[in-house]
């Protein structure tokens, strides 16, 4: 290990030539999100910054992300091996490293040209996993305590840093994080040796307890992370199915009360280790993962009904999974619009909880026929399979499933990526 | 036929109070957009008080903000026809009903554009004091609505938002509405813009390019008020190029040879790393730790326990949870003291199944209990107890391979195969499962027992 590598640090560094570096090191973090927060604002007389509770997205990059908050490493130094990040001791990248005052300044500097939301301040492992963590902290502190900042903070938590630093993170921050990064136990052992999925977990299990402390404490107990934690898996590093991804996630979910889990499309880094695949990012396949995530998380579908959207347990790219999930129980189907309860509702492909909450709240005062849906936002191309209406009735209900997912392909897709 | 010339909301409800509370049909009534505003014939002054809902009144006041003719024509229909079917907006498929849900929401992402888009550039006047002016052109009359975010955010700088259709500006603490200065008049670069296009740059992934997803987010319309827009082309260029580059470069061979290692590893069971890297059965995939025994190493009473509980699981120590305060006070009551004990777990992960947004505890299969004996028998031959105390059926199972109920197995005489003696008791939580008219007898029993094993061990 290479220990001494903060000697490697070039004093005259510029500024500029940080930033470039430690962002870039940052960008493969999918997370990005300012919401969650509790709403403040700054008082007269002292302070700058607020919180809606929303999270606003302060420009677009051409790889069509959002750029909500400043997102850097404090350093790209790191100690660790993990063969899938760019940051890697054994990868030749350029090194750099910010002091705490320069983050801060750079922080208030954009916030106060409304360039972004807040900070997300991650970083390499440098010393120990206690020595990186005082310096997270030292930066939102500052920010917190010496300049009154309101605005949004995120930051990663370094798993196996003692609970004391986690507790400052948390009074400090809106959200913590700890990335997972890949969905099996096998996995990590393989492309990231020498980290422990165990330590993570404990991580993320010391920050739920804290955040149950604070829900059970109310207003009493000290803030803790008011915007929760996230976590984020990498997919197509490894062969994990999409199966095995949704399942983790599940545990994730339901073990540490995640607010959300951030699927990101391994990319290709420069002076990658030949494990790893040379290929376009599974931008899709990522883009399936959060369909089914959602599912689970809005649509009260269960990891075993997703299963039933995973033959040979991975999702079908040309086809959303709640579709696919639809095409394998039919005998469901057609659901009747004016009739059908909330939960089946949200089981037909096309209708998403917004529509269904405007049918639910409009068939009190009609019948609603086909047009009706039209002006209410459902997706007919892919509803009108699985609905009927007071005038309507699909036709092709003797069709095959095969058939049917034939001619919803051929059908032009919608495609959102993320 | 009526008519009346407006500009903003409150001019617009001015009018139209005196009208709806005379009925006057929304066909009967022209409205115009107009810089001045001309009030109606007297004759019809207001009489009975309105009543509009607070949900109406929103509605209608973005609606003020859209730009389009039409939009006053809509309001005054709206709320005709709302004050004689009170429930009128819950029809989202009404026409009328629909195309105002359309616009508000329009009107809406306009004022959440212009807080993400407004680009502030900093100036400093010459008495030295620092100021901030943005230009920012939108496509609704929404500086109004939308600037009071501004105040929040920013009450202790002084600032200027300038539209070609007004201007807000903050001064010590107070907003005031002014004319718009003359554009050329404001700054016209700020130091720390290339800064931030060296973040922008460097923080899009061109191995991701995708320019129809930022364009549906952020249109073209607003990329000429914003200083990091000068980076897209080149950006979408290197995009190209690397995407290019990956279709000429073949997938790697150590690749495969990766692939298979894993597969191999994935394969072969690991007792090497102790309990927490245990694969004999497959509870731990779902769990966060494994949780080992705690406590006094030659003690001479060990307690075994079912499996770790969600809080047990979180915070990696046995019996920490509900469970463990009865356990507590049972041990007290005994006269027993926990350091002097060892404490421990039939099963060292947590089962459980999802219930709502719990986690429910699972009782492990006898499988589960057979695999884990392994780590259970190292704790017995490592801390040698002279008395076991078995909480519960599934440590009774595992200590001594029995299935009877607790109630009988409370009455026997069990040897350990490490010659230790088991003394079978209820788990503590069963006492907290337990009809209430019954936990006091189970709490009873379980100090009974505990007490029972501190007199065999003395």
């Amino acid at each position: 290990m290479r220990h001494g590598c903060e000697l490697y640090i070039q004093p005259d560094m510029d500024l500029e030539t940080k930033l470039a570096i430690l962002a870039d090191a940052a960008k493969y973090d999918a997370s990005c999100a300012s919401s969650g927060a509790p709403k403040r604002s700054a008082a007269p007389g002292k302070g700058m910054g607020s919180t809606t509770g929303m999270g606003i997205c302060h420009s677009y990059t051409p790889d069509g992300r959002c750029v909500s908050l400043l997102k850097i490493l404090l350093t790209n130094f790191c100690l660790y091996d993990c063969l899938y990040c760019i940051n890697r001791r054994s990868s030749d990248i350029p090194r750099a490293r910010f002091s705490v005052p320069e983050v801060v300044d750079l922080t208030l500097s954009f916030y106060r040209r409304n360039y972004i939301e807040g900070l997300f301040l991650s970083s390499g492992i440098i010393r120990n996993a206690d020595y990186t963590m005082e310096q997270l902290v030292a930066v939102a502190r500052t920010l917190r305590e010496v300049h009154e900042f309101r605005g949004y903070i995120h930051l990663k938590t370094i798993p196996e840093a003692s609970p004391e630093l986690v507790e400052a993170a948390g009074r400090y921050a809106d959200r913590l994080s700890v990335n997972i990064e890949l969905p099996t136990r096998e996995a990590l052992t393989t492309l990231a040796p020498e980290k422990s999925d165990v330590s993570i977990k404990r991580a993320m299990g010391e920050i739920r307890l804290k955040l149950d402390e604070k829900a059970d404490g109310g207003a009493k107990a000290p803030r803790f992370s008011p915007a929760g934690q996230s976590t984020q898996l990498i997919v197509g590093a490894d062969e994990s199915s999409d199966a095995s991804i949704i399942e983790t996630a599940d545990t994730l979910y339901r073990s540490y009360k995640l607010r959300r889990i951030y699927y990101s499309a391994f990319s290709p880094i420069q002076r990658a280790s030949a494990r790893l695949p040379n290929r376009a990012p599974p931008l899709m396949r990522e883009h399936r993962l959060y369909q089914a995530d959602w599912l689970m998380r809005y649509y009260e579908f269960s990891v075993g009904e997703l299963a039933q959207a995973m033959p040979g347990g991975k999702l079908d790219l040309s086809v959303d999974p709640k579709t696919t999930w639809a095409l394998a129980n039919r005998q469901q189907f057609p659901v009747d619009v004016n009739t059908a309860d909330r939960h089946l509702l949200l089981r037909v492909p096309g209708l998403g909880v917004r529509v269904v909450d405007r049918i639910i709240s409009s068939r009190r005062h009609r019948k609603l026929r086909y047009e009706d849906l039209k002006t209410l936002g459902a997706t007919l191309k892919r509803a009108r399979h699985f609905i009927c209406t007071a005038d309507y009735r699909p036709r092709q209900s003797d069709r095959s499933s095969d058939g049917l997912r034939g001619a919803l392909i051929g059908a032009p897709e919608q495609q959102s990526l993320f | 036929m009526y008519s009346a010339c407006v500009q903003g909301f409150t001019q617009w409800r001015d009018v139209a109070r005196p009208l709806l509370s005379a009925g006057i049909a929304p066909e009967e009534m022209e409205w115009r957009l107009g810089q001045h505003f001309e009030p109606l014939a007297p004759s019809i002054a207001a009489s009975a008080a309105l009543r509009l809902s607070r949900q109406l009144m929103e509605l209608l006041e973005a609606l003020s903000c859209y730009r389009h003719d039409g939009r006053w024509d809509l309001m005054y229909r709206l709320a005709w026809r709302s004050l004689r079917q009170p429930r009128l907006l819950e029809d989202a498929a009404d026409p009328d009903v629909h195309r105002a849900v359309q616009m508000e929401s329009a009107v809406n992402r306009e004022v959440h554009k212009m807080h993400a888009f407004v680009r502030f550039r900093e100036m400093t006047d010459e008495h030295g004091e620092t100021k901030y002016f943005a230009w920012f052109e939108p496509t609704h009359d929404i500086l109004r609505r939308g600037v009071g975010f501004f105040c929040k955010r920013f009450p202790n700088m002084e600032w200027m938002i300038a539209t070609p259709g007004g201007t807000a500006l903050w001064q010590n603490g107070e907003l005031q509405f002014v004319e718009t200065p003359d554009k050329s008049t404001l700054p016209k670069a700020d130091a720390h813009e290339g800064l931030w296009r060296t973040y922008y740059r460097n923080i899009c992934n061109v191995s991701r390019i995708n320019p129809p997803a930022m364009r549906r987010e952020m249109p073209q319309r607003y990329w000429r008020n914003l200083p990091e827009s000068v980076e897209i082309q080149t950006l979408l260029r290197d995009g190209q190029a690397s995407f290019a580059q990956r279709q000429r470069e073949a997938m790697d061979l150590e690749l495969a040879k990766a692939r298979a290692m894993q597969r191999a590893l994935a394969d072969l069971p690991d007792h090497s790393g102790g309990p927490s890297a245990c694969r004999r059965c497959d509870i731990w995939r779902h769990a966060t730790q494994a949780v080992l025994g705690e406590g006094s190493t030659s003690a001479t009473i060990m307690l075994v326990g079912e499996q770790p509980g969600d809080e047990e699981d979180l915070r990696g120590r046995p019996f920490v949870g509900p469970a463990g305060r009865v356990l507590d006070s049972a041990l007290k009551t005994a006269g027993l003291e926990r350091s002097e004990l060892y404490i421990t777990n039939a099963v060292k992960h947590f089962k459980w199944q999802p219930r709502g947004k719990r986690r429910l505890h699972k009782r492990p299969d006898a499988s589960e209990v057979a695999a884990c004996n392994h780590w259970l028998d190292a704790e017995v031959s490592q801390v040698k107890p002279r008395i076991i105390v078995a909480l519960g059926a599934s440590a009774l199972r595992a200590l001594a391979g029995l299935t009877d109920s607790i109630e009988s197995a409370r009455q026997l005489q069990i040897p350990h195969a490490s010659g230790a003696q088991i003394v079978c008791t209820y788990h503590p939580s069963a006492i907290l499962r337990a009809d209430p008219s019954n936990a006091g007898q189970l709490s009873s029993h379980l100090v009974d027992d505990l007490r029972r094993a501190r007199e065999l061990a003395a």
